[in-house]
């Protein structure tokens, strides 16, 4: 199921990849949402996290495409220029063998780095919180020199300016309910707008019914050096970008092409085309891989696809996760490109046989329905709002990457501290999101479908208008717009209405909800991982969680009693089917659970049952006396930590004040120790401390 | 459309799109309708449809500081039903009208997301912060500085920042140096003063403001020996309205 997963993923990696203005983004948005329901259909968490990854990194291989072949400034519009240049001398097939060249470096230099510091320890995690500190001089001075050399510096500066407002609007905005934590929110649109439609409008209204040449001759020889310097320089600034905050690709693309200016040019131009596409197609792809990575590296999310995979593996990302992670992402990319390669001289064919300008206005109908039958008219004001930016560096040819203004004017305004002031001085803190249901998985197909069709209704809607019939018809000379332009937009507006009706036809109803919250009489899943005696990984509907058992403390790891409950736990436990129930979150953050074998056994029971564990005293909970019975059943038979007699003295000697609060004489002393002996909450200081575990490092344990 | 035509149009038009969204972010208020937004439950938590979703937490304030971000971190755990969560404040809330403080009993409205593996509620707005808890009355400055008190924890006022001195630890911590002085007392009687200090991780940027405007607060404090001499170590800052 795993594998076919993947390569469903890669496949709609190739989807987004070659329909211009679709992001990853967009996708993985959808399926996160989606993925709430995706109980019946009897997947695990280790299939959605395999769509996710081969989506992402095929994605990277082929989004190029449309930019070489049809010169539609995508949000990788950095490559389109030397891309489209080679495409437009017929040598759409080398472009094509560079970019995949390229992608393939990246893709290697990710996995290669990653492995390297999964060997040898994360040091990219110590030096970014070294970074962390001087986070705003980072992005204060990559954002002034990317507007400084930019050939308009004063429309450079407005669009990075105006797109700064617009993310600092859209970051904040209630018009969208559930914020940023919802999986399709505010970004949804605002990126749809800004790197999407946008750049559909402006490529509609220039390149008019220009096709691309038919691809001549036989592909070039490439050279090491043509490929390898580039394809490295890219790989590494991909590493870069995708574990800082703001910075996206296109900023490091310009850069390097201004460390390249630097430097001196060197070579013939379509010698600089070349290395320019290797590097910009090696950065896109490692940055996709180091944005998913950052996850387990610094412990954020970087990307779209990394908020999807945080929120599949629960928070919890282990090195072994990230191991799978990159396996995926390998696989997806050597499918990706083996199928570029061997697709590639057709594409130039197949953009010629569609209609572009139909294209275009089909996937901005598309957009535009599912904005609005997903987030309803505060979704539409946010797509407008974003085109219009959008469109700024289009016609005032500045930069797109000026654009990351989105990102950067917020995160910077974040590390400066000064942003409590900033919406003091505005008067934008009082303001509440309206109170929307969440998103339902119902909502969602029924949008995408609308939302497809509303595309292929415009598309073909738009090819019989430039084929002249439906244009004779219905284009009376007084009407101010077209007769094909007023029935598009009507049949645009209809569909944005249905869909906004439907997707919204449920209302919110805080019984319902309550009634529906989590998984009150038993999820199905399976123990992945045991961690200790009371703590498990468990995998279910597509997502993982680490589940404490409720009301039961075993011995920590690192005495023998501790060791001996998780070698029990793992040789009964480890890979059964099981029920649980969440009935509780601890301060770890781990969900406290109820689990049950599939045989009825309760495991929360049978741990304590087998000596392996006490009953949890510290609160009260329904079964409290139930487990308090069976441990003395335990006590009583002496399994388990009652069987085992202390440790000899000598080996006390070292902790004597802790051991007085050492009732298991594991050599560690838990919180339930601690309480019983009236010692909690522990701080740093304290005999006992060194013996306990702080999970937060706030020096106080048991709080 | 000619190209100067397009420019000032997409110019115009994405300057009113930006002014139409900033208005439409201020059209909305708080709502009377988020008083039925159900409890936060584990099984909420758990159950990935509910991601972003609304709800409402009482709980019990384990934890208060603020980040050097400025971000406030209210760790919460209602023991009921045993879920423990963070409640994110981030600065694009705005100033609170009460910072809770450890030992308090808060109510949060707002946005069910995970960080870093933890459940966390990141509030709807800054008066979706609510300490529920009943405040007893507040101590005069005068008998709130005294020796005999150290290592309670006290609410003190009314009274002014007289001065505010922010200093650098040897650590390279911001903390900020207080003078606090009561209102002025009746013919004949002597203004009560006080130093005190407010730690890094204790003070919100807004708290700081507030200090310096000169207004009339109310601290909550921990009194403390320093130099033998008694001293505020202030832990919230709440205008006296």
């Amino acid at each position: 199921m795993t594998a076919i997963a993947a390569l469903l993923g890669a496949l709609s990696g190739v989807l987004t990849g070659l329909v211009p203005g679709i992001h990853v983004n967009t996708v993985t948005a959808l399926v996160l949402a989606a993925s709430a329901g995706c109980a019946a259909l009897g997947l695990d968490y280790a299939t959605l996290l395999a769509f996710v990854c081969a989506l992402a990194i095929s994605h990277t291989f082929f989004d190029v495409v449309p930019g070489l072949f049809l010169g539609v400034p995508g949000d990788e519009t950095f490559a389109l220029l030397p891309g489209h240049r080679l495409v437009r001398k017929g040598q759409g097939q080398d472009a094509l063998r560079l970019s995949i060249a390229g992608s393939a470096i990246g893709l290697g230099i990710g996995l290669v780095v990653v492995l390297a510091l999964l060997a040898l320890g994360n040091v990219i995690g110590a030096a970014e919180q070294l970074l962390r500190s001087w986070m705003f001089v980072v992005l204060a001075g990559v954002s002034a020199i990317l507007i400084a050399t930019d050939s308009r510096k004063l429309w450079s500066l407005f669009t990075f300016l105006a797109s700064g407002v617009l993310g600092l609007a859209v970051f904040a905005s209630p018009l969208v309910a559930g914020g940023s934590d919802a999986a399709v929110n505010a970004l949804f649109p605002a990126l749809a707008g800004l790197f999407g439609i946008a750049g559909l409008l402006f490529a509609i209204g220039t390149t008019g019914d220009s096709a691309p040449p038919p691809v001549t001759g036989e592909p070039a020889r490439m050279t090491t050096r043509q490929v390898a310097w580039p394809g490295v320089r890219g790989g590494l600034a991909g590493l870069l970008v995708g574990l800082l905050p703001g910075l996206g690709a296109a900023n490091a693309a310009t850069l390097l092409l201004l460390v390249e200016q630097w430097r001196g040019r060197r070579g013939t131009d379509d010698e600089q085309d070349r290395a320019y596409l290797v590097t910009t197609s090696s950065l896109n792809t490692a940055e996709a891989l180091f944005a998913i990575a950052a996850l387990y590296l610094i412990g954020r999310s970087r990307s779209g696809a990394s908020i999807a995979v945080e929120q599949i593996l629960g928070g919890n990302i282990a090195a072994t996760d990230l191991l799978w992670i990159a396996v995926f992402m390998t696989v997806a990319g050597v499918a990706a490109s083996v199928l570029l390669w061997c697709l590639g001289r057709r594409f130039a064919a197949w953009f010629r046989a569609v209609d572009q300008t139909g294209l275009n206005w089909g996937v901005i109908a598309f957009l535009t329905v599912l904005t609005g039958g997903l987030l309803g008219l505060g979704g539409l004001a946010i797509l407008v709002a974003a085109t219009a930016v959008g469109l700024v560096p289009l016609h005032f040819g500045v930069r797109r990457a000026q654009l990351m203004g989105f990102f950067l004017v917020p995160a910077m305004l974040f590390y400066s501290g000064y942003q409590g002031q900033l919406v003091d001085w505005l008067s934008i803190g009082q303001r509440t999101a309206p109170l929307l249901p969440s998103i339902t998985i119902g909502g969602i197909v029924l949008a995408t479908v609308f939302a497809l069709g509303a595309g292929t209704a415009m598309y073909l809607l738009a090819g019989a208008a430039r084929a002249g019939r439906l244009w004779r018809r219905l284009r009376p000379a007084q009407w101010p717009l077209s007769g094909a332009g007023i029935l598009a937009a009507g049949l645009v507006g209809a569909f944005v209405l249905v869909a906004a009706l439907l997707g919204r036809a449920y209302p919110p109803d805080p019984e319902r909800s309550r009634a529906a919250g989590g998984p009150p009489s038993g999820a199905a899943g399976r123990i992945t991982r045991v961690i200790d005696g009371d703590t498990f990984e468990i995998a279910t509907v597509c997502r993982r969680y680490r589940v404490r058992l409720k009301g039961v403390d075993a011995p920590e790891l690192g005495g023998r009693a501790g060791d001996d409950a998780r070698q029990w736990a793992a040789a009964r436990l480890a890979g059964r089917a099981v029920t649980w129930s969440a009935v509780g979150v601890d301060t770890y953050g781990r969900f406290l659970g109820d689990v049950h074998l599939e045989d009825g056994t309760f495991v929360n029971a049978e741990v304590i049952r087998q000596g392996h564990a006490r009953a949890n005293t510290a609160f009260p909970f329904e079964n409290l006396e139930l487990f308090q019975g069976i441990e003395q059943e335990a006590r009583s038979a002496e399994r388990g930590i009652w069987g085992r007699r202390p440790p000899a003295a000598p080996q006390r000697s070292p902790v004597p004040a802790a051991l007085e609060w050492d009732d298991d004489g594991n050599g560690r002393i838990s919180c339930a120790e601690a309480r019983a002996h009236g010692i909690a909450p522990v701080r740093r200081g304290h005999p006992a401390y060194p013996y306990m575990r702080d999970g937060d490092g706030d020096g106080v344990v048991c709080e | 459309m000619t190209g100067r035509a397009a420019r000032s149009v997409t110019l115009f038009s994405s300057l009113a799109a930006l002014a139409v969204l900033f208005a439409a972010n201020a059209r909305y208020v708080y709502s009377d309708a988020l008083q039925q937004l159900p409890w936060l439950t584990a099984g909420h938590i758990a159950d990935p449809r509910f991601a972003g979703s609304s709800f409402r937490f009482d709980g019990l304030a384990t934890g208060v500081s603020t980040l050097r971000s400025g971000m406030l971190l209210i760790r919460l755990r209602n023991a009921e039903e045993d879920v423990n969560l963070d409640a994110a404040v981030f600065p694009s809330v705005g100033c609170l009208p009460v910072k809770p403080a450890r030992g308090e009993t808060v109510r949060v409205t707002g946005n069910l997301g995970m960080y870093q593996g933890r459940p966390q509620l990141k509030p709807l707005s800054a008066v979706h912060v609510e300490v529920i808890s009943p405040a007893g009355p507040a101590t005069p400055l005068a008998d709130a500085a005294s020796a005999e008190r150290a290592g309670e924890t006290l609410r003190v006022g009314p009274l002014t920042a007289a001065a505010v001195e922010p200093f650098t630890s040897r650590r390279g911590l911001e903390h900020v140096r207080l003078t606090l002085v009561a209102p002025r007392p009746a013919e004949g009687r002597t203004r009560a003063t006080a130093q005190g200090v407010m730690f890094q991780g204790d003070r919100t940027d807004c708290e700081l403001n507030l200090l310096r405007s000169g207004a009339p607060v109310e601290v909550t404090a921990e009194i403390d020996l320093y130099e033998e001499r008694p001293s505020l170590v202030v832990k919230r800052v709440v205008a006296i309205r």
